[in-house]
């Protein structure tokens, strides 16, 4: 089981701010994360070109294994802070 | 001092904790919320933060911009939920020597929070609301 955690408008999108998800075998990445998501949410497959990931809290790429009990993020690019 | 908070910024205490009696000069960066954007007339903003991982980006931040410039000291505080206009969302305090340093270090420190630190923003306009998304918002 992993827990994957969204923010912004991806959270609008998915209508939820966390989202459980079994772990399928050994070596799973977070791209077949996101593309299990992306299943049960299909308009997520069109941020995927711009999305940021992180996986317990650190950036990360996509082809990273991910393990049971990982936190995997998927967001926007940030706009923090002022000007 | 590293912190997301989600009432209002107390600026003095962001400088007191970036003081040093080593140091010659502070320089602070007051970010505020204004009450335009996009040729509309803004009426408040949310800030969402990805908490954990925002104060450890900002305290890797914090770290490679003392590194960087020699710094004396440096704390940065950014607030998160519903802001009204002239509120401040982020509130940067940092000393140094003298004034060339710390001039410089507070430019790369907002610059690299507006960049690495996951979080977001939503304007909201008098006819409705737009998630901020990506640099240069």
């Amino acid at each position: 089981m992993v827990k994957v955690v969204l923010f912004a408008s991806l959270k609008d999108l998915v209508g939820r701010s966390e989202v459980e998800l079994d772990l399928a075998e050994e070596g799973t990445t977070v791209r077949d994360v996101f593309n299990t998501l992306g299943k049960q949410c299909p308009e997520l497959k069109r941020y995927e070109s711009i999305l940021l990931i992180a996986v317990n809290q650190e950036y990360t790429e996509w082809e990273q294994t991910v393990t049971s009990g990982d936190e995997i993020a998927f967001f926007p690019p940030v706009s923090g802070g002022g000007s | 001092m590293i912190r997301i908070v989600e009432g209002p910024i107390d600026r003095n205490a962001v400088i007191e904790e970036a003081s040093s009696s080593k140091a010659g000069a502070i320089v602070t960066f007051d970010g505020v919320v204004r009450d335009h954007a996009r040729g509309k007339k803004v009426t408040h903003l949310y800030y969402e933060a990805y908490s954990e991982m925002a104060e450890k980006e900002m305290a890797r931040i914090r770290e490679e911009t003392i590194k960087r410039w020699s710094l004396e000291g440096m704390a940065m505080v950014h607030r998160t939920g519903r802001l009204e206009i002239g509120d401040s969302s982020v509130f940067i305090a940092i000393s140094s020597s003298h004034r060339t340093e710390a001039f410089e270090a507070c430019r790369f420190a907002i610059d690299s929070l507006k960049t690495s630190v996951p979080i977001w923003k939503k304007e909201h306009y008098e006819d409705g609301e737009i998630w901020i998304e990506g640099y240069g918002a």
